[in-house]
């Protein structure tokens, strides 16, 4: 510690440590005693480990998948998917969304359609892309896009809507058109608003991967759960949704981040 | 219907009978009920009333952003474009977070896409000349409230704006830097030789910075009283010792009350 603190600084800061201490030790306490108790449940034959599995299991089939490498294959497929999905909804959301700010009338011609097609369960048309799209990779991606996009496109354009009007005002005074008010405000401030939309984009992304991969796919972690659900390994379900859910909070966490630097660089 | 004056000696601009009206689906509300001054070349013009009186509707219709539904504005401009290159200020500073000072500043020339190195040299000049030299590659968050609205007068300056217009500039800042600011920016328009339009509701901010004062009616606005401020004395200390300036806050200070429900904004 910096010794030209004052003493009451100083105990200020060391119940500040004290308490996010403390909190980290719940959150830890809460998975461990999660595991623990399914574990515990599943040796007393409180839950039968065939149908539910057990962590012990799990982590030894995942350790068996690890050996033989399929593990890093069907993880990385997965993961690829959904970074691909996720620039590609990205993209396209933005995309559209700068159309819908640049041609308002648009906008309030397809804001209904837009809040409908939105609270639509997109999935449902999961089956009918295999039809249109074929039962490939380009299916997983279709049914990703259609899940993400316009959640997407409803959150940046929220972002671009809540831009500054004095900054704006300030632009035409200098006689900036439509373009230049986008690129030297509208966008730039808009970043971290935009980014943050782009967290739910994460979630959607997940889900359109996995219903993708369920649907279509040979290969992925949403195949592997799949197939063990078919041949009633559980272990090897579970085992592929604890895989899941570390990429999904990895990918969560690295938009996090991104968005707390765009608000630093952005002086909030 | 807009104008450009071109007889010599002229006003650099005129409002003549100007109304302006706004529509909503509930009501027609006329903001501006036949307004008519004129702002001589050189001259620090303030427009004094209560909030919500049209005053910053009267800038936008200076500026050329709006245009009247009766009446006319006219301009003393060159032939090309019709209005004077407008400087806006507002009441946050405008500052571009993501900006340094000097692209800040920069942001006209840009937009109107002059040639840089030779605006920048200006910049920096202008920097140097009026304390801020050491900041140039500071971000806005690095300066003071007054250190960011001296920027933000930099930054209209390095556009050679033929009139400047100020909406409430200072309000946002404590009393004491207020006090301190407002000289401090008015000053700095008087030696670059500008003439500058500012609102407020301020009374005594309008007395130690104004040539001329337009007291406004609440809506619809009308110019209610002309005064010119008869006090030798630019420096905003030595007015506000000034005998005349307690004579003349009290002459506006019963003009704006004598209105029926408004209060003028007080403070010595």
């Amino acid at each position: 510690m910096d010794p030209n603190l004052s003493e009451e600084h100083k105990a200020y800061l060391r119940k500040r440590k004290r308490e996010t201490r403390t909190v980290s030790f719940f959150r830890a306490l809460i998975v461990l005693a999660f595991f623990a108790a399914w574990e515990l449940a599943a040796r007393c034959g409180l839950l039968d480990p065939f149908i539910f599995s057990s962590p012990s299991r799990a982590f030894l089939c995942l350790w068996g998948l690890l050996k033989d490498r399929t593990l890093f294959l069907h993880a990385g497929v997965t993961l690829a998917e959904a970074a691909a999905g996720f620039f590609a909804g990205s993209v396209l959301g933005g995309l559209l969304a700068f159309l819908l700010w640049w041609f308002p009338r648009a906008e309030r011609v397809l804001d209904p359609y837009l809040v409908v097609i939105n609270s639509l369960p997109k999935i449902a048309l999961g089956p009918v892309i295999i039809v249109w799209v074929g039962s490939g990779y380009s299916s997983i991606l279709t049914v990703t896009l259609l899940v993400s996009v316009v959640c997407t496109v409803i959150g940046v354009l929220a972002g671009f809507r809540e831009v500054d009007r004095e900054k704006i005002t300030l632009l035409k005074s200098f006689g900036a058109g439509k373009g230049q008010i986008f690129f030297y405000a509208v966008f730039p401030a808009s970043i971290p608003s935009v980014v943050s939309a782009l967290k739910i984009n994460v979630g959607m992304t997940w889900v359109g991967v996995i219903v993708g991969e369920f649907l279509v796919s040979r290969s992925g972690l949403g195949y592997l759960i799949v197939y063990g659900g078919q041949v009633f390994r559980m272990d090897l379900v579970m085992g592929s949704v604890l895989i899941l859910s570390a990429l999904s909070a990895g990918m969560y966490a690295l938009v996090a981040f991104a968005e707390k630097k765009a608000r630093k660089f952005l002086g909030e | 219907m807009n104008r450009t004056l071109s007889e010599a000696g002229a006003p650099l601009l005129a409002f003549r009978d100007v109304y302006l009206r706004y529509h909503t689906p509930e009501q027609e509300i006329t903001a501006l009920g036949g307004v008519s001054f004129e702002v001589r070349e050189g001259e620090f013009l303030v427009l004094l009333g209560p909030s919500g009186c049209g005053k910053s509707t009267i800038l936008s219709l200076a500026a050329g952003l709006l245009s009247p539904s009766a009446g006319e504005v006219r301009w003393k401009a060159p032939e090309k474009t019709g209005i004077p290159r407008i400087g806006y200020m507002f009441q946050h500073d405008g500052l571009f977070p993501w900006l340094t000072v000097t692209d800040n500043a920069l942001l006209g020339p840009r937009i109107r896409r002059e040639p840089l190195p030779e605006k920048k040299r200006k910049v920096e000049k202008l920097l140097e000349q009026y304390g801020l030299g050491a900041f140039r590659k500071s971000f806005p968050r690095e300066l003071s409230g007054g250190m960011r609205q001296r920027a933000a007068l930099i930054r209209t300056l390095a556009s050679d704006p033929g009139l400047l217009l100020l909406d409430e500039p200072f309000s946002a800042l404590d009393y004491q830097t207020r006090i301190t600011v407002s000289g401090d920016i008015a000053g700095i328009i008087r030696r670059e030789g500008k003439t500058a339009v500012m609102v407020t509701h301020d009374v005594a901010e309008a007395i130690s910075l104004a040539d001329r004062i337009l007291i406004l009616s609440e809506r619809p606005s009308t110019i209610r009283r002309v005064l010119k401020v008869d006090i030798p004395e630019r420096d905003v200390p030595a007015r506000r010792a000034s005998p005349r300036f307690g004579e003349l806050f009290e002459i506006i200070w019963k003009e704006m009350k004598s209105e029926d429900g408004s209060q003028p904004l007080g403070g010595a």
